[in-house]
């Protein structure tokens, strides 16, 4: 594929052009840098990426002001004063990565490789996954502190699995271009995976009808066909009656339930407590609503599910997404075009799932070490459905009472102050661990506690082999556009280097970049000089693929009713939970925190914690709003663009916001946007605990039974304006 | 002669703000700029018939038929050109700003670091070389095209909306329910 000569002809001759991939969130699109002299002048879509086909995000379009961003961390810097008093000196990279190898190495030798860890989210998930799991593997540490691990997309993993062995209901999969009929259930593509949003909108105009069940009027909700406002984590009452209408109504797809599910009578028997005029009272949506969009689901073929964050956080998320891809199951959507596909690498590729899982796996005696394997064994231990991590606020309980063991030195990649819930606790947790070494571009909150931080490049100064979350048939080659910037070095030569000094071996495949770059590739045929000289390689699209092969699940088929959840001693078949702080559960709380809160919603010019450091983002959405109704903000007195406080109960706290009336929430509902610090406050603390919502939130049980999530969506508050008391 | 014209098709705009930001890198249209050519505005939600509603609107210069701006311009530094495209002449303008106040759209915006007026010429380099406009390329919902008045045509099939110079509004949206 040659580059398409796009805008050659108006920038002079010493403009080249470099396709790479963006690194900015999931969907890893397709762009081309345009540089002159060695400095990155313009990022636009890449035309021939048939990720994005051309278009490209905020985030990305904005790219160039995060690379050469003044306040980005160019240099290794050691800790001056004592922690969080935000004083740095810079020093060498030799001193830096020898004081790393030495802590470690003591650490591991006094309290036992259990007690050394990496805590990443998503970005540091997608770049160095596989270093930072070779590293952890060959000092045989089994905790892996991913802080997204309980909810997000694992959940999704595991209950996918349960059901049908495959990742099915997550970004990639749903086929909505193809599609009759497209539900989004707890998310907003648009903002999430720009990439989806768009293939949403192709299906919508090529005929698809859009079902959208989100309790906040979003912007993919403004394109439904039908928006059930949903009471916050109630789906899986929505779900299970939707179930009964389609299950009693014979709506179903008989033909593939005889032949490809097992447990379909006890399916049946089991939604007969969810009638929609019981689930109607519960979600606060009407008996015909229920029911006609379960006709038309059922009745649309093929249709294509998509679960995302909203039904990941609550105290039932595995048994609601088991509910939701229960519906795609039975109404035979499994595989077929326009339907849910299982994912279409090319041929040979190794994909990160199957080296994370083949290469990198610790001995059962040691994998079970994990912080809640023996809780959550299906999210942590070696028979975990989700992805060899531990449970996050589990962890953090270790760090602070020590127990079930203590961790002593940390790695940081992410800015863990506001992306995880209970961010007291966090800070509390943070300051027993002995050695801390950060990585991130920005100075953080977070980043502020640590005593060593290394700095990491970006996407435009290194290259890799890329495996898109949101599709499921391409692959592509991230390119090197600039040479690193000042003493910058990407996560992996880090992590490497680290594994050398500490006199610790890789397998030869692993040994180098390059070679595990190669490995990656080899199978298919070509090497990752061709990949980088091509840009993508798309697989060819199977589809019903578990005609010949099954599904990888125990019995071979869709699992309605799971022989894994029996076999742990959970219930098999999904059921409903009220959530444990909500108006019915706890009603004498409710009388003086009346609201429900629901937290986390995203906006498209941040990722996580990234972006309110950058202009051209910032100006888009320069403070954390809370959306209320305007008829609830009326009564208390609230107006427009007025401060507020929300005050959640027990203790928890209070965070400021800016209240946003709009008539997209119920006027028992806020809504308040997560991940908000204020990097222009150049106080170590950055302005962590003004609007950060995970400060309210509670990191203590109840928690999923079976992945360990916490209520985040669906919590009591009040507001009040913040010049009040 | 340019022969095409902007379509924004308001039933797919999602509100993503790549339009915005794509103007702003072609252009160089730093934070300190000030400036804003294009902007994505939001009819916030509503309840119409019974169903709920939130529109967004992409909105930038118009390229009027007529243009007010250049009545105002002392130097006659703006000019509608045969492409059909109104441009302004960095060199010839003062940045006295007269046709800010001018602009009953509030399209254009004084360039606070270069000190001269600035607004939406259609990605006027791009469009030369045969390419789209930056805004269209990088649109995530297809909202945005840049088509010939034959392609306009079979598109809405001559009824769209609204149009204001260059630019044509569409929704297919809004003409299937009766109002009343």
């Amino acid at each position: 594929m040659e580059i398409k000569e796009i805008g050659v002809k108006r920038v002079n001759a010493n403009v080249r052009i470099v396709r790479t991939m963006c690194d900015l969130c999931h969907c890893e699109c397709g762009v081309l840098a345009y540089v002159q002299d060695e400095k990155v002048i313009k990022i636009e879509g890449d035309p021939n990426c048939p990720i994005n086909e051309g278009h490209l995000c905020p985030k990305g379009l904005a790219a160039i002001q995060l690379l050469y961003h003044p306040d980005r961390i160019r240099y290794p810097l050691k800790r001056k004063g004592e922690r969080g008093e935000g004083k740095w000196e810079r020093i060498s990279w030799d001193e830096a990565l020898d004081t790393v190898t030495k802590k470690f190495r003591e650490i591991i030798e006094k309290y036992g490789p259990e007690s050394v860890t990496y805590s990443w989210g998503d970005a540091a998930y997608r770049n160095s996954r596989f270093t930072k799991d070779a590293l952890l593997f060959v000092m045989n540490a089994p905790t892996h502190l991913h802080s997204d691990a309980h909810y997000c997309f694992h959940p999704v993993l595991i209950a996918n699995r349960l059901t049908f062995g495959h990742l099915l209901t997550s970004e990639g999969s749903p086929d909505y271009r193809n599609s009759k009929c497209i539900m989004v259930w707890g998310g907003n593509p648009i903002m999430t995976h720009p990439t989806q949003g768009r293939e949403i909108i192709i299906g919508k105009m090529n005929g698809a009808k859009l079902v959208v069940i989100d309790p906040r009027f979003t912007e993919i909700a403004s394109k439904a066909d039908i928006f059930l406002q949903v009471r916050p984590g109630t789906d899986d009452a929505l779900a299970l009656s939707m179930l009964n209408v389609i299950i009693n109504e014979r709506l179903y797809d008989q033909e593939f339930v005889e032949k490809w599910c097992v447990g379909f009578d006890q399916l049946k028997e089991r939604v007969q407590a969810y009638p929609p005029k019981w689930a109607s009272k519960i979600t606060w949506l009407t008996e015909e609503e229920i029911i006609q969009t379960a006709r038309l689901f059922a009745t649309s073929k093929p249709a294509a599910t998509h679960t995302r964050m909203g039904v990941c956080m609550s105290i039932n998320t595995i048994q609601t997404i088991r509910a939701i891809s229960i519906l795609a199951a039975i109404c035979g959507n499994l595989d077929i075009k326009g339907g849910n596909l299982i994912p279409n690498r090319p041929a040979g590729f190794k994909t990160r799932a199957e080296i994370v899982w083949k290469e990198f796996t610790l001995p059962p005696e040691l994998e079970n070490k994990r912080i809640g394997a023996s809780e959550f064994p299906l999210l942590c231990s070696s028979a975990s459905l989700g992805g060899n991590f531990c449970h996050p606020p589990s962890v953090i309980h270790a760090m602070m009472t020590g127990r079930p063991h203590p961790i002593k030195a940390l790695w940081i990649l992410n800015d863990l102050l506001v992306c995880l819930e209970g961010s007291k606790e966090t800070e509390e947790g943070l300051a027993n661990v002995d050695f801390m070494v950060g990585s991130d571009f920005f100075m953080t909150s977070t980043m502020e506690l640590c005593d060593i931080i290394l700095p990491p490049c970006t996407y435009l100064e290194r290259e890799e082999v890329v495996e898109s979350i949101c599709t499921h048939n391409v692959i592509g080659a991230r390119q090197r556009v600039i040479p690193l910037l000042d003493e910058t070095r990407d996560e992996k030569e880090i992590d490497l280097e680290i594994i050398r000094r500490m006199g610790l071996k890789l397998p030869p495949h692993l040994q180098t970049l390059k070679k595990f770059y190669e490995y990656r590739v080899k199978d298919m045929g070509i090497s990752f000089e061709y990949l980088k000289k091509k840009g993508y390689v798309a697989g060819p699209i199977f589809y019903k693929k578990y005609e010949e092969t099954g599904f990888p699940t125990p019995s071979g088929k869709v699992e309605l009713y799971s022989s894994i959840l029996e076999k742990y001693g959970y219930d098999p078949l999904p059921y409903y939970q009220e959530n444990p702080e909500t108006p019915i559960s706890t009603p004498e709380l409710a009388e003086e925190y009346p609201f429900i809160l629901i937290t986390g919603g995203r906006h498209i010019v941040y990722y996580h914690s990234l972006g309110r450091q950058i202009p051209w983002l910032r100006e888009i959405l320069p403070n954390p709003n809370l959306e209320i109704h305007p008829e609830t903000a009326d009564q208390l007195g609230i107006k427009n663009g007025d401060w507020v406080w929300i005050e959640a109960p027990r203790g928890r706290g209070r965070v400021k916001m800016v209240a946003e009336l709009t008539e997209a929430v119920h006027p028992k509902v806020v809504h308040a946007p997560s991940h908000w610090w204020f990097p222009e406050q150049k106080d170590p603390h950055h302005g962590v605990w003004e609007s950060n919502i995970n400060a309210l939130m509670s990191n203590d049980p109840p928690y999923d039974p079976i992945c360990g999530s916490t209520p985040l969506r669906g919590n009591l508050c009040k507001v009040y304006r913040a010049d009040e008391k | 002669m340019l022969q095409k014209v902007l379509l924004i098709d308001l039933d797919n705009c999602v509100r993503c703000y790549a339009c915005e930001l794509a103007c702003r890198q072609e252009h160089d249209l730093t934070y300190e700029t000030k400036s804003r050519w294009c902007k994505v505005m939001t009819i916030e939600p509503r309840w119409v018939n019974q169903e709920l509603h939130m529109d967004f609107v992409p909105v930038m210069c118009v390229q009027c038929d007529d243009p007010i701006c250049a009545y105002f311009c002392p130097v006659n530094a703006i000019s509608k050109g045969e492409d059909g495209i109104v441009a302004i002449d960095e060199e010839v303008c003062t940045g006295c700003r007269l046709c800010v106040h001018g602009c009953p759209y509030g399209a254009l915006f004084f360039n606070e670091m270069r000190g001269v007026i600035g607004k939406c010429d259609l990605c006027i380099n791009r469009v030369h070389s045969g390419i789209e406009p930056a805004c269209v390329q990088h649109c995530i919902g297809g909202a945005l095209q840049f088509v010939s008045h034959e392609e306009l045509n079979n598109i809405t099939l001559g009824e769209h909306i609204l149009r204001m110079g260059m630019v044509y509004y569409a929704s297919s949206k809004w003409k299937l329910r009766k109002l009343g």
